[in-house]
């Protein structure tokens, strides 16, 4: 189908696109932990999760294709301890929810911590390594050694 | 900042900002917010406005600073 907009129509269409489907990601997301505090049953978000880690598993994919990280951070150790912290913190408080009031709870939460933080931080590193790896590369193919 | 070579270029050349339009293939409001320093056109827009204004990138979109016009 031939495109009938010109560049400036379909720059503001990105732009409103942009917004909106952030919005609804975000959205989806922060319905996770709302529907495991009204109904306290994990498969009830299954298909929130499935489609979240979709979404999540493609963004990643694109920004690796492209050697891109992200608009306000570098892939530093700062970055990764960050990123292994909030997952955990994130995480550990999602898997929280069904277990509150349960014998097995704190440890549950600790065990859940122990598990993400080492796995999202070593995620975050292998990531950043790959980006890094990737940008190079890129840079390389149109580098002029003139 | 407003474009006002384009405005100025589109005048001389008899066209209106739905002509200038149509010969670039862009539409009316796209013209309109150029002129009015409100969209940033790609290199590739600029080059298509220029020639169908005979103008060249420098006479259409080269911003003199204060500086350099004193200097220069």
């Amino acid at each position: 189908m031939k495109r009938i907009t010109d560049e400036r129509q379909e720059y503001e269409i990105y732009r409103i696109e942009h917004v909106a489907l952030w919005t609804v990601f975000w959205l989806l997301v922060a319905s996770i932990p709302v529907q495991l505090l009204l109904f306290r049953e994990p498969v009830m978000i299954l298909g929130e999760c499935i489609c979240v880690l979709i979404v999540s598993v493609f963004i990643l994919i694109s920004f690796v294709k492209r050697g891109l990280w992200g608009n306000y951070t570098t892939p530093t150790w700062k970055t990764h301890l960050l990123s292994g912290v909030l997952t955990a913190v994130i995480g550990t408080s999602v898997v929280a929810i069904p277990l509150w009031g349960k014998d097995s709870f704190l440890v549950s939460i600790l065990l859940s911590f122990v598990v993400l933080f080492p796995v999202a931080f070593a995620l975050s590193y292998a990531l950043g390594v790959i980006i890094k790896k990737r940008e190079k590369i890129l840079a390389d193919e149109t580098d002029d050694p003139r | 900042m407003k474009n006002m070579q384009l405005k100025v270029a589109r005048i001389q050349n008899d066209l209106s900002q739905e002509q200038l339009a149509q010969r670039v293939g862009v539409t009316r409001q796209t013209i309109g917010l150029i002129e009015a320093g409100k969209f940033n056109p790609s290199i590739h827009l600029c080059i298509s406005i220029c020639k169908a204004l005979n103008r060249t990138l420098n006479d259409i979109f080269w911003e003199e600073k204060d500086d350099e016009t004193n200097h220069g």
